[in-house]
């Protein structure tokens, strides 16, 4: 079965060719959609919203964006039960829009930052990351300024996906790069259908590039659709 | 309607352009002559030491200079195009502005060739770290790089930073972008009736005076007054910019292509028709305006930014209007070429502007007198070292010499996954294709120049020549950035020609020809002048099976030495913690010895013999050793004699030297191979030994990393 993956273009989204890339690696159909073609979305088996500087993060990262048709026909979708995962940018839009509690904000030490970090799977029962082992650790770089995860109040920690941290799986201080609450580096919605991360699956694909622990995240999403 | 004051012609230069046009031009007629004529736009200063020296012929050239961008070919059906620029003048009184602006015309010269931009690479020079005003220069460099570049998704990939106090009032922000071409768009348009679309953003009053600005020193008034001289930048707008003329390049629609940078809308226009033998007429009321009232002048030289000039033929022009339409990039058809040599600006049913594209383009070259610096060099070097570990800490903790991770980390430098090989080794690697890679490197000598010019600029293109070799590519062609004070200054000029003839002289010697450059003059200020600073980006072809990093791999294997080392201590970064800058020699540049030792150290890379290897430059052997232990986390013990003092040997900065890592059972081939020596081993402990002679450092690597790692 061919599996469709639409990824959504917005002004100033800069990841969609790399995410194109890693998802056509990774085995399915991907499909960038410009944002004002928005009813393509409808065509597809899942979204990945791929990171960058939508709007160029004006007001706040992803805040324009999630105000878009685009952004309300993915929440729509997501509703109806489609998964959706947000990288980067993506993530920063689906906290915008709602699809994901809580907030993102300004880094810790409000620098941008890049660098390759290590994450531990706290959750492999979601259709993101079911290719890995519970409490595996593994390498993706970070690419961000505003990746600061703030809960929002009653915070569920069942939602927490991936967490910041250090070689060997220790979730320190240390580890965390942003000041994110309880070293969050990605969270699931509550319908465990809608994923949001920080840290870019789509560069950490071929291990000539640095390793390859990300596009089994891509894998886990396509064998899920597939079954 | 405010009154145009030229700014950059001489009374000489403006009798002979009356008595060749016949008449006196008029207010905007002066006003675009004065641009074109401007050192940033016509390099009249500079022009004839750049053709009598610099070669640009070569197996790889596809295109060379004069274009926007030089292009070269690094396989069958791989080209690369790259440039670099320099804003130096707008970093200094705006830094955040200045540089985020120089990212988005470097940008979009790269865009112009029809290329698409992969990569950028900066080279910064600073002031001393203990002054507020240095503080003020990076911060606001470093954000604006990292604002517009992150948000343009291009990726900072590589660099260098250096500081000196010659920079303390004229940081220096040099850019270099490299693209992949599919079909190159010519930046010359030789087609009469061609219409020509302006596109992007709206033209304002920010960046008027931009080029006289650069063509001037800097004083006290100016750092204040010229903030408007200074272009505002809108990376989202350049991001459309890119991603609708890579659509319309795809689509093959564009007949040639201008970005508007110095000198603005007529520098586009001129140059474009200009070097294509036609002409253009312009209506300027099409041109859409952001503030209202502006005078034609401002609107033919403002240099807003993210804006381009596309000719296409009228059958495509829908066409082009629809993909404008879908990125929401504002447009217009400002005018069409003709075929009379001429331009000519219409306004208000007027016209106002007749000018034949001669004048405008055809600037004569200006000559200045040189007066050579005495040598003062030659002063005999003799001091006591101090201990070699605490010398070693010092050096390792030099800002030009540690980390840059809190530079470059806020650079998003994996977006577009190709960088195969991150910032903080010797050259970055591209990848390309799954086997063609393209290494690239930005290097300059400052520091050997500021004593011996000549020196310094070939010293700049052996660095560069061997970083791209320490990753396993192939040296293939440059593109530089020359940056000196003012040309009227004689000192400065000589100094300007001496290091266009050393970088001239090396680039031949190496056979890497010179396919693009910039010069930046007038870097003087007040309280003094800039070292001359020849910034060279080398790029190089690899294949990306075979390519290597600095850090240490495994324990147990063996440290090779390639290359002979010198007493040459002169600009190093050792008599700089001992306060000695400016005595003893330069490191020399043995191009023989130079070209043989890449070549064998290519070899036993492709053979695979090596584990990693590093050049060995800044800090001399110590320094490439220590860097290479702290980036693996590997100890090692190394045990030299030599003929030369411990400590000499230990931080001279000779040239044509490498530092291999190899395992046991090549070592004996790779010392055939090159003639190295074994200095020691790698080992599973944590520490640094490090003897030479009598002298002898046995510390932590930790402590070194401590030092190296410091952040700011």
């Amino acid at each position: 079965m061919v599996v469709t993956i639409g990824i959504p273009v917005y002004p100033g989204t800069n990841c969609d060719v790399d995410v194109y890339k890693a998802v056509k690696l990774a085995g399915a159909s991907p499909k960038r959609i410009w944002y004002k073609d928005y009813k393509e979305m409808w065509k597809v088996d899942a979204i990945v919203i791929p990171g960058g500087f939508s709007y160029a993060d004006y007001i706040r990262a992803g805040a324009i964006a999630a105000r878009t048709k685009m952004t309300e026909t993915i929440k729509e979708l997501a509703e109806d039960g489609m998964p959706v995962l947000g990288i980067c940018n993506g993530f920063q839009v689906l906290v915008e829009s709602g699809m994901l509690p809580g907030a993102l904000t300004v880094n810790k030490s409000a620098r941008f930052i890049c660098r390759w970090v290590y994450l531990k799977v706290v959750r492999n029962d979601t259709p993101f990351t079911q290719l890995y082992d519970e409490g595996e650790v593994i390498r993706m770089p970070i690419a961000h300024m505003e990746g600061r995860y703030i809960p929002s109040s009653g915070f569920n920690k069942r939602l927490i996906v991936l967490q910041y941290a250090d070689s060997c799986g220790n979730v320190t201080e240390d580890a965390n790069p942003n000041g994110s609450y309880m070293n969050i580096a990605g969270i699931i919605s509550a319908r465990e259908n809608v994923l949001g991360l920080m840290p870019h699956p789509e560069r950490a694909s071929e291990d000539a590039l640095g390793g390859s622990d990300g596009l089994r995240m891509f894998k886990s999403l396509i064998e899920y659709l597939r079954r | 309607m405010r009154e145009y004051i030229v700014r950059n012609l001489t009374d000489d230069e403006k009798s002979k352009i009356i008595k060749k046009l016949g008449r006196n031009p008029n207010d905007v007629e002066w006003a675009m002559i004065d641009v074109m004529w401007s050192e940033h736009v016509s390099y009249k200063s500079s022009r004839s030491f750049i053709r009598r020296f610099l070669r640009s012929s070569g197996r790889h050239v596809v295109v060379g200079p004069g274009q926007d961008a030089g292009i070269i070919r690094i396989a069958d059906d791989i080209y690369i195009a790259f440039k670099i620029e320099s804003h130096n003048h707008p970093s200094a009184v705006d830094p955040y502005g200045g540089s985020s602006t120089g990212i988005g015309g470097i940008v979009r010269d790269i865009l112009s060739m029809g290329a698409q931009p992969i990569a950028l690479l900066d080279s910064l020079h600073f002031g001393d770290l203990d002054k507020r005003r240095t503080w003020f220069h990076i911060l606001g460099v470093v954000k604006g790089i990292s604002d517009y570049g992150n948000r343009i998704g291009v990726p900072t990939v590589g660099g260098e930073t250096k500081f000196s106090s010659c920079y303390n009032e004229n940081p220096l922000v040099n850019v270099a972008c490299i693209g992949i071409v599919n079909r190159i768009v010519p930046s010359v348009l030789n087609k009469p009736d061609s219409a020509l679309v302006l596109y992007g953003n709206r033209t304002g009053r920010d960046g008027i005076h931009g080029v006289s600005f650069a063509s001037e020193t800097l004083d006290e008034e100016s750092i204040e007054e010229d903030r408007s001289a200074v272009q505002i930048g809108d990376p989202l707008t350049e991001k459309l910019l890119i991603d609708a003329s890579l659509e319309i390049f795809s689509r093959g629609l564009a007949c040639a292509l201008k970005d508007l940078g110095g000198g603005g809308l007529t520098c586009a226009v001129s140059e474009m028709v200009g070097k294509g033998g036609i002409g253009a007429v312009i209506e300027l009321d099409r041109v859409p305006l952001r503030e209202e009232n502006m005078s034609p002048y401002e609107i033919l030289i403002s240099e807003s930014q993210e804006r381009m000039l596309l000719a296409t033929s009228y059958d495509n022009l829908e066409e082009v209007i629809s993909i404008l339409n879908k990125y929401d990039i504002q447009w217009a058809v400002i005018g069409r070429s003709i075929p009379e040599r001429k331009i000519i600006v219409k306004y208000k049913g007027k016209k106002i502007v007749d000018l034949p594209v001669e004048i405008l383009v055809n600037v004569p070259i200006q000559r200045h007198p040189t007066k050579p610096r005495t040598k003062d060099f030659s002063k005999d070097l003799k001091f006591e070292p101090p201990s070699l570990e605490e010398s070693l800490v010092k050096v390792l903790r030099n800002p030009n010499v540690s980390s840059k991770e809190w530079i470059y980390e806020q650079y998003d430098y994996e977006v577009q996954t190709r960088t195969v090989i991150k910032p903080g080794a010797d050259a970055t690697v591209l990848k390309i294709t799954s086997e063609v890679g393209v290494a690239a490197t930005l290097d300059s000598c400052a520091d050997y120049a500021s004593i011996d010019p000549y020196e310094g600029a070939k010293g700049a293109v052996a660095e560069a020549y061997r970083n791209i070799t320490a990753v396993g590519g192939e040296p293939l062609a440059i593109v530089d950035n020359i940056n000196a004070g003012d040309p009227n200054n004689p000192i400065s000029y000589w100094e300007f020609r001496e290091t266009v003839r050393g970088l001239g002289n090396a680039a031949r010697a190496f056979s890497v020809p010179v396919v693009g450059g910039n010069v930046s003059l007038y870097n003087e200020s007040p309280s003094g002048k800039i070292w001359p600073t020849l910034v060279v980006c080398m790029l190089g072809k690899v294949n990306i099976r075979h390519i290597m990093t600095p850090s240490l791999k495994k324990t147990n294997s063996i440290l090779v030495l390639v290359g002979d080392t010198y007493n040459e201590l002169g600009g190093s970064e050792y008599l700089k913690i001992l306060g000695l800058h400016g005595y003893g020699s330069v490191p020399r540049v043995r191009y023989k010895k130079e070209k043989t030792n890449s070549k064998n150290v290519l070899r036993c890379i492709r053979k695979g013999m090596v584990l990693s290897v590093h050049d060995v430059s800044d800090g001399g052997i110590i320094t490439a050793v220590a860097e290479m232990a702290i980036m693996g986390k590997k100890g090692i013990e190394v045990a030299i004699r030599s003929n030369l003092r411990g400590d000499i040997f230990a931080f001279s900065e000779s040239h044509a030297r490498y530092i291999l890592e190899v395992p046991e059972e090549h070592v004996e081939d790779v010392l055939k191979i090159t003639g190295g020596i074994a200095i020691g081993k790698t080992s599973s402990s944590s520490s640094f030994y490090f003897e030479v002679n009598d002298f002898c450092v046995d510390l932590p690597i930790r402590r070194l990393e401590e030092a190296y790692a410091i952040r700011w």
